[in-house]
Protein backbone atom coordinates (compact mmCIF):
# COMPACT_ATOMS: atom_id res chain seq x y z
CA UNK A 1 0.00 0.00 0.00
CA UNK A 2 1.17 3.49 -0.68
CA UNK A 3 1.22 6.24 1.81
CA UNK A 4 -0.68 9.36 0.99
CA UNK A 5 0.85 12.77 1.18
CA UNK A 6 -1.56 15.01 2.96
CA UNK A 7 -1.64 18.69 2.34
CA UNK A 8 -1.37 20.89 5.39
CA UNK A 9 -4.64 20.78 7.21
CA UNK A 10 -6.04 18.15 4.92
CA UNK A 11 -8.18 15.59 6.62
CA UNK A 12 -7.40 12.02 5.88
CA UNK A 13 -11.02 11.03 6.07
CA UNK A 14 -11.84 9.34 2.78
CA UNK A 15 -14.37 10.97 0.50
CA UNK A 16 -14.68 8.83 -2.60
CA UNK A 17 -16.59 6.07 -0.85
CA UNK A 18 -19.11 8.63 0.28
CA UNK A 19 -19.31 10.03 -3.24
CA UNK A 20 -19.89 6.54 -4.62
CA UNK A 21 -22.72 5.98 -2.19
CA UNK A 22 -24.44 9.19 -3.24
CA UNK A 23 -23.54 11.42 -0.32
CA UNK A 24 -23.89 14.90 -1.81
CA UNK A 25 -22.27 16.48 1.23
CA UNK A 26 -18.97 14.90 0.26
CA UNK A 27 -18.98 16.78 -3.05
CA UNK A 28 -18.02 20.12 -1.60
CA UNK A 29 -15.28 18.62 0.54
CA UNK A 30 -13.94 16.76 -2.45
CA UNK A 31 -13.82 19.86 -4.62
CA UNK A 32 -12.13 21.88 -1.91
CA UNK A 33 -9.65 19.13 -1.11
CA UNK A 34 -8.61 18.11 -4.60
CA UNK A 35 -9.60 21.10 -6.71
CA UNK A 36 -6.31 23.01 -6.33
CA UNK A 37 -4.26 19.95 -7.20
CA UNK A 38 -6.40 19.20 -10.25
CA UNK A 39 -6.29 22.81 -11.37
CA UNK A 40 -2.51 22.92 -10.96
CA UNK A 41 -2.24 19.90 -13.23
CA UNK A 42 -4.77 21.22 -15.71
CA UNK A 43 -3.03 24.57 -15.98
CA UNK A 44 0.15 22.88 -17.10
CA UNK A 45 -1.61 20.89 -19.78
CA UNK A 46 -3.90 23.61 -21.07
CA UNK A 47 -3.61 26.43 -23.51
CA UNK A 48 -5.26 29.07 -21.33
CA UNK A 49 -7.28 29.58 -18.21
CA UNK A 50 -10.62 28.77 -19.82
CA UNK A 51 -9.23 25.57 -21.27
CA UNK A 52 -7.84 24.60 -17.86
CA UNK A 53 -11.16 25.23 -16.17
CA UNK A 54 -12.96 23.16 -18.80
CA UNK A 55 -10.50 20.37 -18.13
CA UNK A 56 -11.10 20.61 -14.40
CA UNK A 57 -14.83 20.28 -14.98
CA UNK A 58 -14.33 17.22 -17.14
CA UNK A 59 -12.04 15.67 -14.56
CA UNK A 60 -14.50 16.12 -11.74
CA UNK A 61 -17.28 14.87 -13.98
CA UNK A 62 -15.23 11.70 -14.43
CA UNK A 63 -14.50 11.57 -10.73
CA UNK A 64 -18.18 11.59 -9.76
CA UNK A 65 -18.81 8.76 -12.18
CA UNK A 66 -15.85 6.62 -11.24
CA UNK A 67 -15.49 7.20 -7.51
CA UNK A 68 -16.69 3.69 -6.83
CA UNK A 69 -13.64 2.31 -8.60
CA UNK A 70 -11.28 3.77 -6.05
CA UNK A 71 -9.42 0.99 -4.26
CA UNK A 72 -7.56 2.12 -1.16
CA UNK A 73 -5.34 -0.94 -1.33
CA UNK A 74 -3.90 0.25 -4.62
CA UNK A 75 -3.36 3.94 -4.17
CA UNK A 76 -4.12 6.89 -2.01
CA UNK A 77 -7.28 8.79 -2.77
CA UNK A 78 -5.19 11.74 -3.88
CA UNK A 79 -3.21 9.46 -6.16
CA UNK A 80 -6.41 8.11 -7.67
CA UNK A 81 -7.65 11.62 -8.39
CA UNK A 82 -4.29 12.66 -9.81
CA UNK A 83 -4.11 9.67 -12.13
CA UNK A 84 -7.66 10.18 -13.31
CA UNK A 85 -6.86 13.83 -13.94
CA UNK A 86 -3.76 12.94 -15.87
CA UNK A 87 -5.64 10.46 -18.04
CA UNK A 88 -8.26 13.04 -18.90
CA UNK A 89 -5.61 15.61 -19.69
CA UNK A 90 -3.85 13.15 -21.97
CA UNK A 91 -7.15 12.51 -23.75
CA UNK A 92 -7.73 16.19 -24.21
CA UNK A 93 -4.22 16.69 -25.46
CA UNK A 94 -4.61 13.91 -27.99
CA UNK A 95 -7.90 15.29 -29.20
CA UNK A 96 -6.29 18.65 -29.60
CA UNK A 97 -3.61 17.17 -31.76
CA UNK A 98 -6.20 15.11 -33.65
CA UNK A 99 -3.96 12.14 -33.46
CA UNK A 100 -3.37 9.14 -31.28
CA UNK A 101 0.02 9.04 -29.73
CA UNK A 102 1.60 5.72 -29.06
CA UNK A 103 4.17 6.16 -26.41
CA UNK A 104 4.96 2.96 -24.56
CA UNK A 105 5.27 4.39 -21.07
CA UNK A 106 2.10 6.44 -21.32
CA UNK A 107 0.20 3.60 -22.89
CA UNK A 108 1.11 1.40 -20.01
CA UNK A 109 0.00 3.93 -17.47
CA UNK A 110 -3.33 4.34 -19.12
CA UNK A 111 -4.25 0.72 -18.68
CA UNK A 112 -5.86 -0.81 -15.65
CA UNK A 113 -3.42 -2.59 -13.46
CA UNK A 114 -3.23 -5.43 -11.02
CA UNK A 115 -0.63 -4.63 -8.41
CA UNK A 116 2.27 -6.98 -8.21
CA UNK A 117 2.93 -9.02 -5.09
CA UNK A 118 5.92 -6.85 -4.29
CA UNK A 119 3.78 -3.76 -4.34
CA UNK A 120 1.39 -5.25 -1.87
CA UNK A 121 4.19 -6.35 0.40
CA UNK A 122 4.72 -3.15 2.25
CA UNK A 123 7.56 -2.77 4.68
CA UNK A 124 8.96 0.60 5.56
CA UNK A 125 7.42 2.59 2.78
CA UNK A 126 8.23 6.23 2.46
CA UNK A 127 5.86 8.95 1.34
CA UNK A 128 5.62 9.93 -2.29
CA UNK A 129 7.23 13.23 -1.43
CA UNK A 130 10.21 11.47 0.13
CA UNK A 131 10.44 9.09 -2.78
CA UNK A 132 10.49 11.99 -5.18
CA UNK A 133 13.17 13.74 -3.18
CA UNK A 134 15.30 10.61 -3.26
CA UNK A 135 15.56 10.58 -7.05
CA UNK A 136 18.52 12.02 -8.88
CA UNK A 137 17.98 15.58 -10.06
CA UNK A 138 17.73 14.46 -13.68
CA UNK A 139 15.32 11.63 -12.89
CA UNK A 140 13.17 14.01 -10.98
CA UNK A 141 13.36 16.66 -13.68
CA UNK A 142 12.37 14.25 -16.44
CA UNK A 143 9.56 12.72 -14.40
CA UNK A 144 8.22 16.11 -13.43
CA UNK A 145 8.20 17.34 -17.00
CA UNK A 146 6.52 14.16 -18.13
CA UNK A 147 3.93 13.59 -15.38
CA UNK A 148 3.20 17.13 -14.31
CA UNK A 149 3.72 19.18 -17.43
CA UNK A 150 2.65 16.60 -19.98
CA UNK A 151 5.82 16.77 -22.02
CA UNK A 152 6.54 13.84 -24.27
CA UNK A 153 9.83 12.03 -24.10
CA UNK A 154 10.86 13.70 -27.34
CA UNK A 155 10.05 17.15 -26.03
CA UNK A 156 12.02 16.54 -22.86
CA UNK A 157 14.94 15.25 -24.86
CA UNK A 158 14.92 18.42 -26.94
CA UNK A 159 14.66 20.83 -24.05
CA UNK A 160 17.25 19.00 -21.94
CA UNK A 161 19.52 18.36 -24.92
CA UNK A 162 19.58 14.66 -24.16
CA UNK A 163 19.25 11.64 -26.41
CA UNK A 164 15.74 10.22 -26.42
CA UNK A 165 16.91 6.91 -25.01
CA UNK A 166 18.54 8.66 -22.10
CA UNK A 167 15.35 10.50 -21.23
CA UNK A 168 13.41 7.26 -21.33
CA UNK A 169 15.98 5.66 -19.09
CA UNK A 170 15.84 8.46 -16.56
CA UNK A 171 12.09 8.21 -16.39
CA UNK A 172 12.03 4.45 -16.22
CA UNK A 173 14.74 4.21 -13.60
CA UNK A 174 13.21 7.02 -11.61
CA UNK A 175 9.83 5.34 -11.57
CA UNK A 176 11.32 2.01 -10.58
CA UNK A 177 13.27 3.62 -7.81
CA UNK A 178 10.23 5.52 -6.59
CA UNK A 179 8.17 2.37 -6.65
CA UNK A 180 10.77 0.55 -4.61
CA UNK A 181 10.85 3.34 -2.08
CA UNK A 182 7.10 3.64 -1.90
CA UNK A 183 6.65 -0.04 -1.33
CA UNK A 184 9.55 -0.46 1.02
CA UNK A 185 11.53 -2.69 -1.30
CA UNK A 186 15.28 -2.69 -1.39
CA UNK A 187 16.49 -0.39 -4.13
CA UNK A 188 18.60 -2.32 -6.57
CA UNK A 189 21.80 -0.95 -8.02
CA UNK A 190 20.09 -0.63 -11.37
CA UNK A 191 17.35 1.53 -9.94
CA UNK A 192 19.71 3.99 -8.33
CA UNK B 1 25.25 15.64 -20.32
CA UNK B 2 24.28 12.50 -18.43
CA UNK B 3 24.00 10.15 -21.32
CA UNK B 4 23.31 6.52 -20.46
CA UNK B 5 24.92 3.97 -22.77
CA UNK B 6 22.26 1.78 -24.39
CA UNK B 7 23.84 -1.39 -23.05
CA UNK B 8 23.27 -0.13 -19.51
CA UNK B 9 19.63 0.69 -19.96
CA UNK B 10 17.44 -1.24 -17.56
CA UNK B 11 15.58 -4.26 -18.79
CA UNK B 12 11.97 -3.72 -19.84
CA UNK B 13 9.66 -3.45 -16.87
CA UNK B 14 6.03 -4.24 -16.31
CA UNK B 15 4.66 -0.79 -17.01
CA UNK B 16 1.22 -1.68 -15.73
CA UNK B 17 2.67 -2.33 -12.34
CA UNK B 18 4.04 1.20 -12.29
CA UNK B 19 0.64 2.83 -12.52
CA UNK B 20 0.23 3.27 -8.74
CA UNK B 21 3.67 4.85 -8.60
CA UNK B 22 2.72 7.25 -11.35
CA UNK B 23 -0.45 8.08 -9.43
CA UNK B 24 1.37 8.95 -6.23
CA UNK B 25 4.15 10.89 -7.91
CA UNK B 26 1.69 12.83 -10.04
CA UNK B 27 -0.28 13.67 -6.91
CA UNK B 28 2.69 14.98 -5.00
CA UNK B 29 4.05 16.88 -8.01
CA UNK B 30 0.66 18.46 -8.61
CA UNK B 31 0.29 19.39 -4.97
CA UNK B 32 3.70 21.00 -4.95
CA UNK B 33 2.79 22.80 -8.16
CA UNK B 34 -0.38 24.10 -6.54
CA UNK B 35 1.68 25.39 -3.64
CA UNK B 36 4.09 27.07 -6.04
CA UNK B 37 1.14 28.62 -7.87
CA UNK B 38 -0.09 29.88 -4.53
CA UNK B 39 3.16 31.50 -3.53
CA UNK B 40 3.60 32.97 -7.00
CA UNK B 41 0.18 34.55 -6.89
CA UNK B 42 0.76 36.28 -3.60
CA UNK B 43 -0.40 35.13 -0.24
CA UNK B 44 -2.88 32.31 -0.32
CA UNK B 45 -3.75 30.56 -3.53
CA UNK B 46 -7.46 30.58 -3.92
CA UNK B 47 -9.26 28.16 -6.11
CA UNK B 48 -11.57 30.25 -8.34
CA UNK B 49 -14.80 30.45 -6.33
CA UNK B 50 -17.03 30.47 -9.40
CA UNK B 51 -15.35 27.33 -10.70
CA UNK B 52 -15.70 25.68 -7.31
CA UNK B 53 -19.39 26.49 -7.20
CA UNK B 54 -19.92 25.11 -10.71
CA UNK B 55 -18.12 21.91 -9.78
CA UNK B 56 -20.09 21.55 -6.59
CA UNK B 57 -23.42 22.22 -8.29
CA UNK B 58 -22.68 19.67 -11.01
CA UNK B 59 -21.32 17.19 -8.52
CA UNK B 60 -24.31 17.39 -6.24
CA UNK B 61 -26.61 16.78 -9.18
CA UNK B 62 -24.66 13.78 -10.36
CA UNK B 63 -23.85 12.28 -7.00
CA UNK B 64 -27.36 12.85 -5.70
CA UNK B 65 -28.69 11.29 -8.88
CA UNK B 66 -26.84 8.11 -8.06
CA UNK B 67 -28.69 7.85 -4.79
CA UNK B 68 -32.18 9.20 -5.25
CA UNK B 69 -34.81 9.20 -7.89
CA UNK B 70 -36.81 8.09 -10.78
CA UNK B 71 -37.02 4.41 -10.41
CA UNK B 72 -38.81 1.76 -12.42
CA UNK B 73 -40.55 -0.38 -9.82
CA UNK B 74 -39.69 -4.04 -10.03
CA UNK B 75 -43.16 -4.87 -11.32
CA UNK B 76 -43.27 -2.12 -13.92
CA UNK B 77 -43.16 -2.61 -17.65
CA UNK B 78 -39.47 -1.91 -17.77
CA UNK B 79 -39.73 1.80 -18.27
CA UNK B 80 -36.72 3.79 -17.35
CA UNK B 81 -36.56 7.40 -16.47
CA UNK B 82 -33.34 9.15 -15.97
CA UNK B 83 -33.94 12.31 -14.15
CA UNK B 84 -31.37 14.96 -13.94
CA UNK B 85 -31.63 17.03 -10.93
CA UNK B 86 -31.01 20.64 -10.60
CA UNK B 87 -29.21 21.42 -7.38
CA UNK B 88 -29.13 25.02 -8.31
CA UNK B 89 -30.24 27.14 -11.22
CA UNK B 90 -26.79 26.86 -12.63
CA UNK B 91 -26.91 25.25 -16.04
CA UNK B 92 -24.13 22.87 -16.73
CA UNK B 93 -23.15 21.39 -20.01
CA UNK B 94 -21.88 18.40 -18.13
CA UNK B 95 -25.17 17.69 -16.52
CA UNK B 96 -26.99 17.85 -19.77
CA UNK B 97 -24.39 15.71 -21.43
CA UNK B 98 -25.31 13.09 -18.89
CA UNK B 99 -28.97 13.41 -19.56
CA UNK B 100 -28.47 13.32 -23.30
CA UNK B 101 -26.41 10.21 -22.96
CA UNK B 102 -29.45 8.47 -21.60
CA UNK B 103 -30.73 8.44 -25.17
CA UNK B 104 -34.26 9.38 -24.43
CA UNK B 105 -36.99 10.00 -26.94
CA UNK B 106 -38.86 12.99 -28.34
CA UNK B 107 -40.72 15.93 -26.87
CA UNK B 108 -43.70 18.03 -27.65
CA UNK B 109 -45.29 21.51 -28.14
CA UNK B 110 -47.29 23.74 -25.72
CA UNK B 111 -50.30 24.41 -23.51
CA UNK B 112 -51.74 26.85 -21.05
CA UNK B 113 -50.04 29.00 -18.42
CA UNK B 114 -49.51 28.13 -14.81
CA UNK B 115 -47.78 30.50 -12.49
CA UNK B 116 -45.70 33.57 -12.87
CA UNK B 117 -43.59 34.17 -9.84
CA UNK B 118 -40.50 36.07 -9.03
CA UNK B 119 -37.24 34.21 -9.05
CA UNK B 120 -36.49 35.38 -5.56
CA UNK B 121 -39.56 33.65 -4.30
CA UNK B 122 -38.90 30.34 -5.92
CA UNK B 123 -37.12 27.82 -3.77
CA UNK B 124 -35.57 24.66 -4.97
CA UNK B 125 -36.12 21.23 -3.53
CA UNK B 126 -34.87 18.43 -5.70
CA UNK B 127 -36.00 15.44 -7.61
CA UNK B 128 -33.55 13.02 -9.04
CA UNK B 129 -32.96 9.70 -10.65
CA UNK B 130 -31.35 6.34 -10.85
CA UNK B 131 -32.16 2.95 -12.20
CA UNK B 132 -31.99 0.87 -9.09
CA UNK B 133 -35.05 -0.21 -7.18
CA UNK B 134 -34.15 1.41 -3.91
CA UNK B 135 -34.40 3.96 -2.38
CA UNK B 136 -37.52 5.18 -4.22
CA UNK B 137 -39.27 1.85 -4.04
CA UNK B 138 -38.26 1.51 -0.43
CA UNK B 139 -39.56 4.96 0.35
CA UNK B 140 -42.81 4.25 -1.44
CA UNK B 141 -43.21 1.08 0.59
CA UNK B 142 -42.69 3.04 3.79
CA UNK B 143 -45.15 5.72 2.77
CA UNK B 144 -47.73 3.12 1.81
CA UNK B 145 -47.34 1.52 5.21
CA UNK B 146 -47.86 4.83 7.00
CA UNK B 147 -51.56 5.37 7.72
CA UNK B 148 -50.95 9.11 8.07
CA UNK B 149 -49.87 9.41 4.45
CA UNK B 150 -52.76 9.63 2.02
CA UNK B 151 -51.96 9.33 -1.68
CA UNK B 152 -53.28 11.98 -4.04
CA UNK B 153 -54.16 10.79 -7.52
CA UNK B 154 -53.13 12.71 -10.61
CA UNK B 155 -56.14 14.38 -12.19
CA UNK B 156 -57.11 13.50 -15.73
CA UNK B 157 -55.12 15.57 -18.15
CA UNK B 158 -55.78 16.82 -21.63
CA UNK B 159 -52.15 17.47 -22.30
CA UNK B 160 -50.99 15.25 -25.15
CA UNK B 161 -48.07 14.09 -23.03
CA UNK B 162 -50.34 12.87 -20.28
CA UNK B 163 -53.62 11.72 -21.78
CA UNK B 164 -52.82 8.18 -20.73
CA UNK B 165 -51.02 9.07 -17.54
CA UNK B 166 -52.05 8.07 -14.08
CA UNK B 167 -50.52 7.46 -10.71
CA UNK B 168 -50.39 9.45 -7.53
CA UNK B 169 -48.34 11.59 -5.18
CA UNK B 170 -47.28 10.21 -1.82
CA UNK B 171 -46.26 13.07 0.45
CA UNK B 172 -45.28 12.77 4.10
CA UNK B 173 -45.57 16.33 5.39
CA UNK B 174 -44.23 15.46 8.81
CA UNK B 175 -40.99 14.09 7.46
CA UNK B 176 -40.87 16.29 4.35
CA UNK B 177 -40.44 13.42 1.97
CA UNK B 178 -42.44 11.96 -0.83
CA UNK B 179 -42.63 10.07 -4.07
CA UNK B 180 -44.41 10.68 -7.34
CA UNK B 181 -45.69 7.55 -9.03
CA UNK B 182 -46.29 8.22 -12.68
CA UNK B 183 -47.40 5.82 -15.37
CA UNK B 184 -48.02 6.51 -19.02
CA UNK B 185 -46.34 9.89 -19.31
CA UNK B 186 -44.77 10.43 -22.71
CA UNK B 187 -40.97 10.18 -22.77
CA UNK B 188 -39.06 13.42 -23.18
CA UNK B 189 -35.82 14.28 -24.87
CA UNK B 190 -33.87 16.16 -22.18
CA UNK B 191 -32.00 18.06 -24.87
CA UNK B 192 -35.29 19.66 -25.85
CA UNK B 193 -37.48 19.71 -22.78
CA UNK B 194 -37.79 18.39 -19.25
CA UNK B 195 -40.60 17.78 -16.84
CA UNK B 196 -40.61 20.04 -13.81
CA UNK B 197 -42.35 19.51 -10.51
CA UNK B 198 -44.03 22.33 -8.63
CA UNK B 199 -45.54 22.26 -5.17
CA UNK B 200 -48.12 24.82 -4.10
CA UNK B 201 -47.74 25.52 -0.42
CA UNK B 202 -50.78 27.04 1.28
CA UNK B 203 -48.53 28.93 3.59
CA UNK B 204 -46.71 30.65 0.76
CA UNK B 205 -48.04 33.02 -1.82
CA UNK B 206 -49.88 30.79 -4.30
CA UNK B 207 -48.30 32.66 -7.19
CA UNK B 208 -44.95 31.41 -6.08
CA UNK B 209 -45.02 27.64 -5.88
CA UNK B 210 -42.04 25.71 -4.67
CA UNK B 211 -39.91 24.49 -7.51
CA UNK B 212 -39.55 20.75 -7.13
CA UNK B 213 -36.81 20.25 -9.71
CA UNK B 214 -36.75 18.64 -13.11
CA UNK B 215 -36.89 15.03 -14.19
CA UNK B 216 -36.99 12.98 -17.35
CA UNK B 217 -39.18 10.13 -18.46
CA UNK B 218 -37.73 7.34 -20.49
CA UNK B 219 -39.66 4.69 -22.31
CA UNK B 220 -43.32 4.59 -21.57
CA UNK B 221 -43.97 2.91 -18.27
CA UNK B 222 -44.23 3.42 -14.57
CA UNK B 223 -41.66 5.49 -12.76
CA UNK B 224 -41.07 6.73 -9.27
CA UNK B 225 -39.70 10.18 -8.62
CA UNK B 226 -38.38 10.90 -5.17
CA UNK B 227 -39.16 14.35 -3.83
CA UNK B 228 -36.30 15.58 -1.75
CA UNK B 229 -37.43 18.95 -0.53
CA UNK B 230 -34.56 21.07 0.67
CA UNK B 231 -36.87 23.72 1.96
CA UNK B 232 -39.84 22.95 4.12
CA UNK B 233 -43.17 22.60 2.38
CA UNK B 234 -45.45 23.49 5.23
CA UNK B 235 -48.85 22.66 3.75
CA UNK B 236 -48.88 21.24 0.26
CA UNK B 237 -52.15 21.80 -1.54
CA UNK B 238 -51.25 21.03 -5.12
CA UNK B 239 -48.56 19.08 -6.94
CA UNK B 240 -48.13 19.93 -10.59
CA UNK B 241 -45.85 18.86 -13.40
CA UNK B 242 -45.09 21.19 -16.29
CA UNK B 243 -42.98 20.73 -19.37
CA UNK B 244 -40.18 23.23 -19.62
CA UNK B 245 -36.96 24.04 -21.37
CA UNK B 246 -34.00 21.83 -20.43
CA UNK B 247 -32.91 22.57 -16.90
CA UNK B 248 -36.29 23.89 -15.91
CA UNK B 249 -37.32 27.46 -15.36
CA UNK B 250 -37.50 29.84 -12.48
CA UNK B 251 -40.83 31.21 -13.62
CA UNK B 252 -43.17 28.92 -15.45
CA UNK B 253 -45.23 30.28 -18.30
CA UNK B 254 -47.56 27.31 -17.78
CA UNK B 255 -47.62 26.60 -21.47
CA UNK B 256 -47.55 22.91 -20.75
CA UNK B 257 -49.33 21.98 -17.55
CA UNK B 258 -49.04 18.25 -17.84
CA UNK B 259 -50.23 16.80 -14.53
CA UNK B 260 -51.87 18.06 -11.36
CA UNK B 261 -52.79 16.43 -8.09
CA UNK B 262 -54.80 18.52 -5.66
CA UNK B 263 -54.54 17.57 -2.02
CA UNK B 264 -58.04 17.02 -0.71
CA UNK B 265 -59.37 17.73 -4.16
Amino acid sequence: MFTADLAPGEEAAPLLGRIASGDERAVRECVLRYGPMVLALARRWSTDRADAEDAVQEIFFDLWKTAARFDASRSSERGFVALLARRRLIDRHRKRLRMVRTEPVNAGFDLPDVPSDEELAVTDAVSAQEALAALTPMQRRCIERHLLDGRTHEEIAREQALPLGTVKSHIRRGLLRARALLTGQRVSQEEK
Amino acid sequence: MSRIPPEHEPAPVDLHALEPTVAELTAVLARQAAERDASASGAVFTFPPDLAERLIADGEVMVGGQRRSVVPPAHSSGATATASLRASRRRSVLVWTLAAAAGLAVMLPRLSPLWRGSAADITTPTVSSSTVRSPAAQLLAELRADPAVVPVRWAESEDPAAVNADGEVWWDAARQRGVLRIRGLVPNDPRLAQYQLWIVDAERDARYPVDGGVFDIGRDGEVLVVIDARVPVRRATLFAVTLEAPGGVVVSTRERLVLTAAVGG
